[in-house]
């Protein structure tokens, strides 16, 4: 019996580039997705609602980002123009024809595990909100309420006007409002950052 | 209560629902001492694909006695026994495979569950782990691995096994990555690829792609109007059938079924973003593996393909 007892099969056919070494670029860039990242994922989640779709979004802001990279990063805001292309990349996967193709998760979908029953109600409170907002609405409330912008930082994020975001963050909250309107009844926190 | 109140109290709950994310390890490196700097991320990915290839072989067991012909499953939650049917063969050789298990790429986060196919003896069972092969072109499934970094190219690394006896066969998946390469995390997929005693060719396949097509149809509420079918390779067919821009780069042989169905349906049980509506429409395009007939993509649409562009196309079903 051979001593090749498993057969293996090494197809090696990538360009150079495959061997090319470490720079300071892909070092820098680096450095800034593990600092970014959890802030990235957290953005990606909340306009998805889904956290493995959150990666996703956020894996693929940072692959398109990537070839920008020398350009962005002299700009001073990689994160800026990180979250700008989430925000983009967000709204036109949503409004693209929905196809499903080869989807595997480990469980089904399960939000809520972790909290008690109250929590349970509060997050479907929030996650029956957040599905009625138009991926643009969605964009400026998690903009504004998650990520504490202000009204100027959201528009500049979301290349519109301050004041489409402050018409967008009204009708997000009237649907809020109209939703549930016992919302903030028990709830109290700091002021989002900016004003409306 | 005014909108300033109301803001705060949306804050307060965004911020309890969407906590920061813990775990996230987006640009994970797989280290292997450098021999040199150029060959550096080039063995990262290899070592990372070998250890998923040999962590697989140990995983290949089977449970007892199912028979019949090897056919594909989904995942399982059955965890592998260590005894089992499969041993490395030497045998083996590219293309001789009866069953074919292929790692990798259908998402990102990949899926951690076993993966079981029915064997009978005698089978070879081919892995495959590939990493990188899509080259980031798979929107529709969101799944992508930046390849300019990771840069494993079209690096594959097959394994063969035979089945010592008839049962199922388990294979589990590891975690995979290449130096500066985001995390790629591999996928198992199980399916039938080739059968000196199965027939592919047209003739015994048309009875079962019907089936597909017409099980597709009612399985939406809808009865099928036509179903046509075309024989073309996976790349090419997804590049006609799918929105302008998706690609595979995979070449194994399918069949696409588009089945017009006789009134709008309304997928309401397939997954979609929160917030998106069901996918509805005339037309349901399947496309499936040529050897095992599973099914590796679809859609729902009220504009229908051409067919032609990918071959002779067959009516297997008119109304």
């Amino acid at each position: 019996v051979p001593s090749c007892v498993q057969y293996e099969e090494a197809t090696r056919s990538g360009p150079e580039a495959v061997l090319t070494g470490v720079t300071a670029t892909e070092d820098a860039f680096a450095a800034f997705v593990r600092h970014r990242q959890v802030e990235l994922v957290r953005l990606g989640w909340a306009l998805t609602g889904d956290r493995q779709l959150g990666e996703d979004l956020a894996q693929t802001a940072l692959q398109r980002l990537w070839p920008r990279w020398d350009h962005v990063s002299a700009s001073g805001e990689p994160y800026a123009y990180a979250q700008r292309i989430m925000v983009n990349l967000w709204s036109s996967w949503r409004g693209r024809r929905w196809r499903q193709m080869e989807r595997v998760v480990e469980t089904p979908p399960d939000r809520h595990a972790e909290g008690d029953a109250d929590r349970l109600d509060a997050n479907d409170e929030v996650d029956r909100w957040l599905a009625t907002l138009p991926s643009r609405q969605r964009a400026v409330i998690t903009l504004r309420f998650l990520l504490d912008m202000s009204v100027d930082e959201t528009a500049e994020r979301l290349g519109c006007s301050a004041g489409t975001v402050k018409s967008q963050t009204a009708k997000a909250l009237g649907h809020l409002r109209a939703l549930a309107p016992s919302f903030a009844a028990d709830r109290t926190g700091p002021h989002p950052g900016g004003t409306t | 209560m005014t909108d300033d109140d109301l803001g705060r109290a949306a804050a307060t709950a965004l911020k309890a629902r969407f906590p920061e994310p813990d775990g996230v390890d987006l640009l994970r490196s797989v280290r292997t001492e450098p021999r040199h700097p150029r060959q550096r991320t080039l063995l990262a990915a290899a070592a990372s694909v070998a250890a998923v290839v040999v962590v697989t072989a140990v995983a290949l067991a089977l449970s007892a006695g199912r028979s019949g012909h090897p056919v594909a499953s989904g995942p399982s939650r059955s965890s592998p026994p260590l005894n089992g049917p499969l041993q490395k063969t030497p045998a083996c050789r590219p293309g001789a495979a009866d069953s074919t298990v292929r790692l990798g790429g259908a998402h990102l986060l990949g899926n951690r569950v076993p993966v079981k196919a029915g064997v009978k003896s005698g089978d070879v069972v081919r892995v495959i782990v590939r990493l990188g092969s899509r080259r980031l072109t798979v929107p529709a499934t969101q799944s992508h691995a930046l390849h300019f970094i990771c840069s494993t190219g079209s690096q594959s690394i097959s394994a063969y096994f035979r089945a010592v006896r008839t049962g199922s066969a388990t294979v589990t998946t590891r975690t995979a990555g290449c130096d500066r390469c985001m995390q790629v995390q591999l996928v198992a997929h199980i399916a039938v690829v080739g059968n000196n005693n199965a027939c592919c060719g047209l003739a015994s396949s048309n009875g079962q792609l019907l089936k597909i097509g017409l099980t597709a149809a009612r399985a939406h509420g809808a009865e099928a109007e036509t179903i046509d079918a075309v024989r073309s390779t996976h790349a090419h067919a997804v590049h006609v059938i799918m929105d302008a821009g998706i690609s595979v780069s995979r070449d194994e042989p399918v069949w696409v079924l588009q089945i017009k169905t006789t009134h709008e349906f309304v997928c309401t049980s397939c997954s979609r973003p929160p917030g998106a509506n069901a996918p509805k429409g005339h037309y349901i395009q399947l496309v499936l593996d040529a050897s095992s007939l599973q099914s590796t993509d679809n859609g729902f649409t009220n504009q229908a393909a051409d067919l032609t562009k990918l071959g002779h196309v067959i009516t297997l079903f008119s109304r």
